[in-house]
């Protein structure tokens, strides 16, 4: 157990020193002029824009950069952001807790509502109220993100004046509601969905079946035996989905302002400051590796028999 | 072998299909239901009409039949589904196969990729390569293409893993079968069922994706009518101008939710148990 | 005593001529207000950022030595009380105002203007606002480092400096800018990197605190210079990206004001409990498509001129834009101090546009693709509207949305046949029209590289001119010459509009750019949700 998380650790390495060449290769293939996008797009004369790229080190070629951005990055030390001008570390993370607030939260809603829903269809498969769950969950994911956010927007801060807008408003709780909802409900769809197939796994494995032929209640079954069966499988998407949410969160963050590392990210890219979309991105993925591993290192305290070699 | 009886059973399966043949009919016989051009047919007198009985569905902005435009938004939200679909399936199988068959060092390098494709969020390759190639339907399936391939990979992996040792394929090796003949005889047939349920979801995913790079200004290229274009150009307009975001939110609703009801049945219809050990 | 210090109040702000009644300003509550552009605010620091979305709050922390008066639509002196030029206009000689204090309780000096403007011209990275401070003599070389001291920059007494030009001009319209605010020194150097994120000015307003992302929070200045001001105990700028969001925030009375935008702006109009409210401002901004004379049919003025008549631009800012912009008569704006108010733009006549494209050789037409942003109100979307009315001379229009920094870079390289955009034609008139001199290189304004000698002589004249009428009648001339070769074909000027709650006083039409609020003005009724109670 221990060995194995050592050894996944330092599988870590090669993975994240290829994603830096992919995010590097990929940032810099963007065309658009990163010094005169620093500049502000102001009408400047040549020389100033020359002594900016000088300046910002954009006058060297492509594998010199990379090569300072590693050993760099190796030392913790993200580089300095062209359009703020300090330090990148310090931007994202000031970032990173309103994003872990969001996806934490939208992951919650996600498995209240997710996991009883694909639970119940399970129970009942194939029937018309597997097929009403499965519609309610599915309809979850299939609305545009945008879309569900301003019409939350609209019944709960101004029809019903409950909900304030947007903002981060100093971490208030009412601030969170809705980022967390438009964002929760598209990951519940995908929870249900993942629910329900494990349920319905469990259910048809011999195990139930003889607990069946026991005669224990279909309750107790149901509680002691399914759920606990599929609960593992059901951790897994959850640790899975959670990885990848911190990078979707996007379009939540600019409808609702609030001031996490998604938005964070998107608007890097655009100003073409590329070390500040290289520190957002690093932090993601470091988050998505470590979730990875703790589900994996949580999937082998449950299940001791899984093989990982 | 079809199982026609349990096709019935299986009512996603049945409403979703239902759905999808209906878009598909849609986009295919367009210039037939549209009742203008969705381009050229504009006129900034009839601009933000509300719909009556000549626009049913009222008119944009620029003086255009907002109907007309989703009847052809069909066609981009659709291609852009099938197509990065198609893309990713080959992508994903292809690398899946040769992962799976041919092992150590390929398969080492191979799943040391996917994990790189499935840490970094689909929606940032797919900003980068948008923002490098500029908006536009093609690139748009280029960049959901080559992003979203990971799990079919997954799966053809854990397929051929599970079939690569058995007696059949054996024997086909004692009998001289060559590597490709063996890969695509005797293993691809087993992928097919839980890549095409993946391949379901996914153009679902890509639909609502293009939606999310509209609204971020980097979708379907103007005047393209595109379903997530229509919406997220007229998210300003939506207390004013209800209209022009309802029908194309709603067409953009019932295909991805017909997309989705699809793939659960078509998944429920070939054998759960696939997918799910795949994704694990 | 309370009596004597609204008179006050009400002379000193008679004097600065701010059209608002202040008597019975009401002191306290707090102000939401937006930062409604492109994300984040990178940075506090006025030198290191030139982001309109940075600087509409850094206006309320800073002030610099000249400020943008909306009733005059100029700049006008802010720190100093006095300016002698002398020098045949190149040496302007300032005397500070007493009693200007920075948040740290430290008087502003002389030797603080002198510092601030040796930051921004001996800062690395370049500061982006660096431009400005060109006309002082000495500059360039301090900026290479090869003296000590900017040569023009000369300090007479604690409160008396001044400043020498390289050439007689008006440095009111550089030193106006907020890019080019008073900084103090200890301040900077205690906090180095860091000053953008906890900066100190000598505005109305101290920073407070600043939730990346999301807001930044300024409290009234107690010690601030101008009497009985600041009204506002608190004024707090939202992050707002998105219209819609911005929309429903204001309707929910959680924000003081808005910027709203075209799409927006009719229902505005129309809601009787806004539209008498409504702040409209013609700002220095002018909408147009370059047209690349490097594409063989631009490259002939009768089918420029054609493009010009065929299109009727009033009926797309009357329906497109929803009313949400001014007809043009010429590259100058109307609220530009060399706008020609007798001047008539093109119009929309087809059959001389016809007739001319039948002229220029091109009866057949061509084709023409026009390049712009996702912007709504000067992106591909006005371009497309643009179709409909080509056709009809028959140029077969298709466009192409691209992101603003590959539009930006493929304008540079020449790389189009027209680009659909916004350009700065303000605030001083002959800073805009230098744009299309010859001699202004192509990648730095001219970006169509226009070439009329008249054209150059004009602006020539104008800039060298001390006589402010004549001045206006060589601008007027040179912006009709400019029209009539239809180089650009220009749309409109925009009309920027702010939505404002009826308990709100004192938002002013600020025309160099809407959202350059001074807070110091503005002041809330007990009506406010957010008033002091």
């Amino acid at each position: 157990m221990f060995v194995f998380t050592i050894r996944r650790l330092l599988q870590f390495i090669p993975t994240i020193m290829g994603i830096t060449l992919i995010i590097f290769v990929l940032l810099n293939m963007i065309p658009g002029n990163a010094a005169l996008s620093t500049a502000g797009r102001l009408e400047l004369s040549p020389e100033v824009v020359e002594q900016l790229k000088k300046d910002l080190e954009l006058d060297k070629p492509a594998y010199v950069r990379y090569f300072n951005y590693v050993s760099r990055l190796a030392q913790g030390d993200m580089g300095t952001s062209y359009l703020r001008r300090y330090d990148v570390k310090e931007i994202v993370l000031t970032r990173l807790p309103a994003t872990l607030k969001l996806a934490l939260s939208a992951m919650l809603i996600a498995i209240l509502l997710g996991v009883p829903l694909g639970f119940f269809a399970a129970l009942k498969q194939g029937s018309w109220l597997d097929v009403f769950a499965t519609v309610i969950a599915v309809g979850g994911v299939s609305i545009p993100q945008f879309w569900l956010g301003i019409i939350l927007m609209y019944i709960f801060s101004y029809s019903l004046q409950i909900l304030p807008t947007s903002g981060y408003g100093n971490g208030a709780f009412i601030n969170l509601i809705m980022p967390a909802l438009t964002l929760g409900i598209g990951y519940a769809a995908m929870l249900a969905r993942t629910t329900r197939a494990a349920v319905i796994e469990v259910l048809s494995a011999d195990f139930v079946r003889t607990a069946k032929a026991k005669g224990l209640s279909s309750a107790r079954i149901n509680i002691r035996h399914v759920l606990r069966n599929a609960l593992v499988l059901i951790l897994t998407t959850t640790g899975l989905l959670f990885g990848s949410l911190i990078g979707q969160t996007v379009i939540v963050e600019r409808l609702f302002s609030w001031p996490g590392i998604g938005s964070l990210l998107v608007e890097s890219i655009f100003q073409r400051d590329i070390p500040v979309a290289q520190g957002c991105l690093v932090v993601i993925i470091v988050i998505f590796l470590v979730v990875n591993l703790l589900v994996d290192v949580l999937y082998h305290f449950i299940n001791p028999q899984i093989d990982y070699q | 072998m079809l199982n026609i009886h349990k096709i019935i059973s299986q009512k996603n399966l049945l409403i979703g299909g239902s759905i999808v043949f209906l878009a598909i009919g849609v986009a295919v016989f367009a210039p037939f239901i549209a009742t203008f051009d969705p381009i050229t047919d504009a006129d900034l007198m009839l601009s933000e009409m509300p719909p009556d009985d000549s626009f049913i569905f009222g008119t944009d902005p620029q003086g255009r039949d907002v109907f007309s435009r989703v009847v052809y938004g069909a066609r981009v939200s659709l291609s852009v589904g099938i197509v990065t679909q198609v893309i990713n399936t080959f992508i994903g199988v292809s690398l899946g196969l040769v992962a799976g068959y041919m092992g150590s060092r390929w398969d080492d390098a191979i799943m040391g990729l996917t994990n790189i494709m499935l840490s970094i969020p689909v929606v940032v390759f797919a900003l980068a390569i948008m923002a490098a190639l500029g908006p536009g339907l093609f690139n748009i399936y280029i960049a959901l293409g080559l992003t979203n391939w990971a799990y079919s990979c997954r799966i053809t992996r854990a397929q051929v893993l599970s079939v690569k040792n058995s007696d059949y394929v054996k024997a086909a090796k004692v009998l001289g079968y060559s590597h490709f003949s063996i890969m695509f005889s005797q293993i691809l047939p087993n992928v097919l069922g839980p890549v095409l349920v993946i391949a379901t979801l996914g153009a679902a995913e890509a639909i609502l994706m293009e939606a999310a790079l509209s609204f971020l200004g980097l979708g379907a290229q103007p005047p393209t009518p595109s379903w997530g274009g229509m919406l997220a150009s007229a998210r300003e307009l939506f207390f004013i101008a209800p209209w022009m975001s309802i029908f194309p939110g709603l067409a953009i609703f019932i295909t991805v939710l017909g997309l989705n009801l699809f793939g659960d049945g078509l998944r429920d219809y070939l054998d759960p148990r696939n997918v799910l050990k795949s994704k694990d | 005593m309370n009596i004597s210090k609204q008179i006050n109040t009400a002379l000193l702000v008679g004097l600065i001529g701010f059209a608002t009644v202040s008597q019975g300003a009401e002191k306290g509550g707090t102000f939401n207000f937006v930062a409604p552009y492109d994300g984040s605010i990178l940075s506090l620091d006025p030198h290191k950022t030139s982001k309109q979305q940075d600087l509409l709050v850094t206006y309320n922390i800073f002030r610099s030595l000249y400020q943008w008066s909306p009733s005059e639509n100029k700049p006008v002196l802010e720190l100093a009380a006095k300016v002698d030029v002398s020098n045949e206009g190149r040496t302007y000689t300032y005397t500070l105002k007493e009693g200007v204090y920075f948040h740290n309780n430290r008087q502003l000096v002389a030797d603080d203007i002198i510092y601030s403007y040796q930051r921004m011209l001996s800062m690395k990275p370049v500061s982006p606002n660096v431009g400005h401070l060109q006309v002082i003599e000495g500059a360039k070389a301090f900026e290479k480092g090869e003296v000590e001291h900017v040569s023009g920059l000369k300090k007479i007494s604690e409160l008396q400096f001044s400043i020498t030009l390289t050439k007689a001009s008006n440095p009111a319209y550089y030193l106006y800018r907020p890019g080019t605010a008073i900084v103090p020194r200890e301040a900077v150097e205690k906090a180095g990197d860091k000053f953008g994120l906890a900066p100190v000015g000598s505005g109305p307003f101290k920073f407070v605190n600043w939730v990346k992302g999301s807001e930044v929070k300024l409290t009234r200045f107690d010690k601030y210079y101008e009497a009985g001001k600041p009204y506002l105990d608190n004024v707090v700028f939202k992050i707002m990206q998105e219209g819609v969001s911005r929309d429903i925030a204001f309707r929910a009375k959680e924000l003081d004001s808005i910027l709203i935008e075209a799409s927006q702006y009719a229902q505005y109009k129309t809601d009787e409990r806004y539209a008498k409210s409504l702040v409209e401002v013609a700002e220095m901004f002018t909408r147009l498509v370059s047209l690349n004379p490097n594409y063989a049919p631009l490259a002939n003025k009768k089918v420029r001129q054609a493009i010009s008549y065929a299109i009727d631009e009033d009926l797309i800012n009357r329906k497109f834009l929803k009313g949400k912009a001014y007809n043009p008569v010429g590259w100058l704006p109307s609220a530009s101090e060399g706008f020609d108010k007798n001047a008539k733009g093109f119009g929309y006549d087809l059959a001389k546009a016809k007739a001319l494209m039948k002229e220029a050789g091109y009866e057949q037409g061509f084709p023409l693709k026009i390049l712009g942003t996702a912007n709504k109100s000067y992106g591909v979307s006005v371009a497309e509207v643009l179709g409909q009315f080509l056709s009809k001379i028959n140029i077969k229009l298709t466009t192409q949305q691209l992101e603003g920094g590959i539009l930006y870079d493929k304008l540079l390289a020449n790389d189009y046949q027209g680009i659909i955009w916004s350009f700065g034609s303000g605030a001083d008139p002959v800073k805009a029209l230098k744009r299309w001199h010859s001699k202004t290189e192509n990648t730095s304004g001219n970006y169509v590289s226009y070439n009329n000698a008249e054209y150059d002589q004009l602006v020539d004249k104008a800039e060298v001119t001390s006589d402010a009428a004549e001045r206006v009648k060589y601008l007027q001339a040179a912006d009709q010459i400019f029209k009539e070769d239809a180089a650009v074909w220009i749309f409109n000027y925009n009309k920027a509009v702010l939505a404002v709650q009826p308990w709100v006083h004192g938002i002013q039409p600020v025309a160099i750019e809407a959202m350059y609020q001074d807070f110091a003005d503005v002041w809330v009724d007990k009506s406010s949700p957010r008033a002091n109670r």
